[in-house]
């Protein structure tokens, strides 16, 4: 019982990684960086970043 | 994700101090498991969804406040939002379910569990998630595919983190079901990482 116990802990990280990596796949298309990229200048150049932080927007451990 | 989100941390500092090439960094690191997420979510769509997430991103960097790991969080929850506006918005226009013929002309489950493991294209996970039901399928993305951990994932769906520890684990085993993969059917709390 131990051994298939440990087969299926073992099979279990398996299948994680397998299908993490099976959902990541696919080459980043450049075009959408270069979108987000553009987005990103106009509003740091906007004073947009300058904004204040909701509690959505938190996310520091503690 | 440790490394990866220290990479990552450093990046949004970057990014938040105006430079482009840090924010092109964090855009690298965090794209695929958003990609993936969202796939597993709203399917073709993921691309275009990702794309208004990335636009709401960028606007509201300044806003963010945390490290690479709470980055990931941060813009989970963002393209969430914006996934469940897209479904919304499909609801009112009926779209042919496709990805049910997708599954039924997948090859069956292989012979062997070495097979079974090895084997997974994107299209078959793709197809596997959407066998579950939404609350197993986006607590399995988040956890596994995003790469967040318990309570960050439960912040993102707005659960408590027991209700999502579970449909995680449930998530699995159905995955685990239909790859036909033997021995991954025990309840192990373990499987996940979890240290609580």
């Amino acid at each position: 019982m131990g051994e298939r116990h440990e087969d299926g802990h073992t099979d279990g990280l398996v299948l994680e990684v397998l299908f993490a990596g099976a959902m990541r796949d696919g080459v980043l298309d450049p075009e959408g960086e270069r979108r987000a990229v553009d987005a990103f200048r106009a509003a740091r150049d906007a004073g947009t970043h300058h904004a204040r932080t909701r509690r959505q927007d938190d996310w520091r451990a503690g | 994700m440790q490394a990866y989100d220290g990479e990552l941390g450093a990046a949004v500092a970057g990014a938040q101090r105006g430079d482009e090439a840090a924010f092109a960094d964090a855009y690298r690191l965090v794209q695929p498991g958003l990609l993936g997420y969202l796939r597993g979510i709203v399917g073709d769509e993921a691309e275009d969804v990702a794309s208004d997430a990335w636009l709401e991103i960028a606007r509201d960097l300044g806003r963010f406040k945390g490290d690479g790991a709470g980055f990931r969080g941060w813009t989970a929850t963002i393209a969430r939002h914006r996934a469940l506006d897209h479904l919304r918005r499909q609801r009112v226009r009926p779209r042919p379910a496709t990805l049910e013929q997708d599954v039924l002309e997948l090859p069956g489950p292989h012979s062997t569990d070495d097979q079974a493991l090895e084997a997974l294209s994107t299209e078959r996970a793709l197809a596997l998630v959407r066998t579950l039901p939404p609350d197993q399928a986006e607590a399995v993305l988040l956890r596994v595919v995003v790469g967040l951990d318990g309570p960050a994932a439960a912040r993102v769906l707005g659960k408590r983190p027991g209700a999502v520890r579970t449909a995680a684990h449930r998530g699995l085993r159905g995955l685990a079901r239909g790859l036909g993969a033997e021995g991954v059917t025990n309840d192990d709390p373990h499987t996940l990482g979890e240290s609580t």
